[in-house]
């Protein structure tokens, strides 16, 4: 089979790739090649086919029709046991690592599972390579260590790893740099070219134009399933492959930054605001901030640094009760804590006129098995009265064009939505009311451009009535895109604040915690 | 039209299949076992009397637990809610003298004794994190207990070999019989039992607390985090739960038995759970599903007079190949209907 191999050939091809879930074709023809030494993006929205695909490459699903051809040889690929065989490997955006257990054991168990001796003695054979394949990787953390002990970029790291242990030819990363800093995303890359040069053929999946652009050497877009475009990245531009993304010409709206002026009233204010939650490893040191009407501010940096918990002090006054905080917290120019003191309970914060998207949608703000109405009766203004008024239908309705939400039914339950389709009900409910404030944790997580757009619009529209937003986002892109103003957060502080024209490179170094 | 039948027939027939086939174990052809049950259960107005008083317990607490599950709460005290509801309007009815006063007190005692045990339940899940099915269960046991107690020492009837109070004076015997032959258990709490699944069924789905229990049953932290105090809905569910169980007390002491006698339920509490179940703790689906359990309960010992082999326990394994059959039917159900919404869309 290596004799009709040439080195020119793709190692890996799939031909004319459908796949249908029930009546509807997930993937459509698809025909793509992969070479080796070559790193090829697949794009596309949401919904575009593009798990679907990568998928079936590494035989976790298997396609309807079509082929994929190995080395020139058309293979089945059933299951991901197959596909390790053919040297075929992947890194799954959430990471499949067992928190508990330590770095060893899971290269023991990635050996194990490819070895027929029943896991008796052939980890030892590959102690050298492993530490190889460590310091390739710059990661060095004791085998020993559990792997919840692990950073962000050290368990994608020993993701990587592990399936370095086996020479993949073929390595596809999904959504790689979804979880990424901004400042770790250029030595992810740089990995990536090394890998590259292996020689071995890459697939990313992305929906991240600009990482194309700079790191990328083939890419092909996916829309409804199907290949709508293909080219070396050498000869196209992010323009063209945004208009293949959608099918249509999108205006990115340029930033049209609202300065802050003095003597704007003050919405939400922090003084000298601390706090230390036993559960959280994480201590909020000394936040002093204030955010006014009319300005959309992003609370930035790279996850986990204290935006979450600084937005949860706001929403649940209760937990500053007690020694573990200091500080006050202003909302509308009533104290929601003082010295420790919460004055208001959530209940109490929530018939406020705020808006709250949380960052797990289907954990914080929404229920799948609820219909529309009773969706928006999580909204504490939509049930005022004892017996529940029945949900205005032009409320939804409204909504429902606003956000150019689809299908056109109201009947349906929220799960009957995509992810998308879901998130702009979130929305549309929590600026139903016309709220003063609007908090968002990553507002657009997931979400396709044309939502995305949407989502951002509403923002700005709120901001043009004189309210405010606040938004937590660790995409540069989307905050340097949408912010007026931006608080990075690290370590518990906000250890600086940028005003336009930003700086994405001061912005990255910010989120490293430089200065 | 073949997909339907391999998503229904395939169920209903091993359903019905497994049960004719244990029909014949026992020597008895499945349909006459069929005839038997529903003869025994509907045929005579004294076996229907019957059977509408069991569908009546099994409703009131059936509905109950149903207010409970939607919290997303699993007590099983039905049970011993109802017993105690039961024992404590005895006991009240016995002590007090037959005044229109005391008529009232009567009443409300047994639905205050069994809230308050259902807020016992709601006070040890909210203030100390302990289970609901397990303090609801022990509390099942302290009942049975306390009952023993309260009988044999202070108000087992003199005239009686049974371990039983009483009879209560019948100033007290609130609740009459719809069939006009004596001691006909069918009583007009009947209706009430009807239209206490009618008003849970609205309280649930059109009132502010209903939509909030709903809410909570979902996704606990969406609730808490739409302003929703999640220990309010649990004490409230648990209490609603365990106040609609004591009504049973009415359907026993005040409307049939007018006396308490130790192991007179026929595990009523525990049967609601399966037909809040297959009733998908829907109040008003409630109302089917206890008839058709109540067919089955009293169609259990006609089967146990009138054939050989089935006895009572045999019953029981028929039930439960039922109860499977519908959650099975239920289920294909569902993924008919989402099959329709996906082609509509």
């Amino acid at each position: 089979m290596s004799a009709e191999f040439s080195a020119n050939a793709p190692i890996v091809s799939v031909r004319n790739l459908t796949k249908f879930y029930g009546r509807e074709a997930a993937s459509r023809n698809v025909s793509i090649d992969f070479h080796l030494g070559r790193i090829h993006a697949v794009i596309g929205e949401n919904g575009a086919g593009k798990s679907t695909l990568m998928k079936m490459l590494f035989g976790l699903e298997q396609p309807s029709e079509g082929e994929i051809v190995f080395r020139g040889q058309p293979v089945a690929v059933t299951s991901p046991r197959v596909a390790k065989g053919l040297r075929i490997a992947m890194v799954h955006q959430h990471f499949m690592l067992a928190e508990n257990l330590s770095v060893e054991d899971h290269l023991r168990l990635e050996v194990n599972s490819r070895d027929k001796t029943w896991g008796v003695g052939p980890y030892s054979s590959f102690e050298k390579k492993i530490a190889e394949l460590q310091s390739f990787l710059k990661l060095d953390v004791p085998l020993n260590s559990a792997v919840r002990q692990l950073s962000i970029v050290q368990k994608q790291k020993l993701e990587i790893l592990k399936t370095l242990l086996f020479d993949p030819d073929f390595l596809i990363f999904d959504e790689p740099t979804a979880v990424l800093p901004p400042n770790e995303v250029e030595k992810f890359y740089g990995l990536l070219r090394e890998l590259r040069s292996k020689p071995t053929a890459i697939a990313i999946v992305t929906h991240k134009l600009r990482e194309v652009m700079m790191y990328a050497d083939d890419v092909t877009v996916l829309r409804r399933g199907e290949v709508k475009f293909h080219s070396a990245v050498s000869s196209t531009s992010a323009e063209i492959l945004a208009r293949n993304m959608v099918g249509e010409n999108i205006t990115k709206t340029v930033n049209d930054f609202h300065i802050r002026t003095k003597g704007r009233e003050t919405i939400l204010s922090f003084k000298d605001f601390s706090f230390h939650h036993p559960t959280l490893r994480l201590s909020l040191v000394n936040v002093d901030a204030r955010i006014t009407a009319g300005e959309i501010v992003a609370f930035a940096g790279v996850e986990g640094n204290g935006q979450t918990d600084l937005i949860k002090c706001i929403l649940f006054p209760e937990l500053c009760d007690g020694p573990r905080a200091q500080g006050s917290i202003q909302l509308f120019g009533t104290p929601l804590v003082e010295s420790g003191h919460s004055l208001v309970r959530h209940a109490g914060v929530r018939r406020l006129p705020i808006g709250w998207i949380g960052e797990d949608r289907l954990r914080e703000s929404a229920i799948a098995e609820f219909n529309l109405s009773d969706h928006f009766r999580l909204l504490p203004h939509h049930r005022s009265k004892a017996r529940l008024a029945p949900v205005a239908l032009e409320l939804l309705t409204q909504a429902q064009s606003q956000f150019d939400i689809r299908p056109l039914r109201l009947n349906l339950k929220l799960g009957d939505f995509s992810g998308g389709n879901q998130q702009k009900w979130v929305i549309a409910r929590e600026v139903s009311h016309s709220p003063r404030l609007l908090i968002a944790a990553h507002p657009t997580r997931g979400v396709d451009f044309a939502a995305e757009a949407r989502i951002h619009a509403t923002f700005r529209e709120l901001r043009g009535q004189n309210k405010s937003v606040i938004f937590i986002s660790s995409d540069l892109d989307e905050i340097c895109n949408l912010a007026d103003r931006i608080l990075v957060f690290f370590k518990g502080q906000i250890i600086s604040e940028f005003t336009p024209p930003f700086s994405r490179e001061r912005l990255g170094q910010a989120f490293g915690g430089h200065v | 039209m073949k997909r339907a039948f391999y998503r229904y027939g395939i169920a209903a027939i091993t359903g019905i299949g497994a049960i004719s086939v244990l029909c014949l174990f026992a020597h008895e052809s499945p349909w006459h076992v069929v005839q038997i049950l529903l003869n025994t259960s509907l045929g005579e107005p004294e076996d229907l009397s019957v059977t509408l008083f069991y569908a009546t317990h099994l409703m009131f607490c059936a509905t109950g637990l149903a207010v409970a599950f939607q919290a997303g709460l699993f007590p099983i005290g039905a049970e011993g809610q109802l017993s105690f509801a039961c024992l404590t309007t005895t006991m009240v009815a016995i002590m007090l003298p037959p005044t229109y006063f005391s008529l009232v007190i009567v009443l409300v005692t047994g639905l205050l004794a069994s809230t308050v045990l259902g807020l016992i339940v709601a006070y040890f899940k909210c203030k100390k994190g302990a289970h609901e099915v397990i303090t609801s269960m022990m509390l099942n046991f302290i009942v049975a207990a306390f009952a023993n107690y309260m009988v044999s020492h202070h108000f087992q009837s003199h005239s009686s070999q049974d371990p039983e109070t009483a009879i209560i004076h019948s100033r007290f015997w609130l609740f009459p019989s719809i069939f006009h032959a004596e001691g006909s258990p069918a009583n007009v709490t009947f209706f009430l039992a009807v239209l206490a699944c009618v008003a849970a069924w609205y309280f649930l789905e059109k009132t502010r607390p209903g939509f909030e229990i709903r809410a909570v049953g979902k996704s606990k932290s969406v609730a808490q985090n739409s302003g929703i105090s999640v220990e309010r809905i649990y004490v409230l569910a648990l209490g609603i739960s365990a106040l609609l169980a004591g009504f049973g007390a009415w359907n026993q002491i005040l409307g049939y038995a007018h006396k308490y006698q130790i192991g007179f339920s026929a595990d009523y509490g525990f049967l609601a759970i399966a037909v809040a179940l297959v009733a998908r703790n829907n109040p008003l689906a409630i109302i089917p599903s206890s008839l058709f359990f109540a067919i089955l309960l009293k169609g259990a010992t006609g089967l146990d007079i009138e054939t050989d082999f089935i006895t009572r326990d045999f019953v029981k394994i028929i039930q439960a190949v039922l109860i499977l059959m519908f959650l099975v039917l239920q289920k294909q159900r569902d993924k008919s209907r989402a099959e329709a919404e996906a082609r509509r869309t």
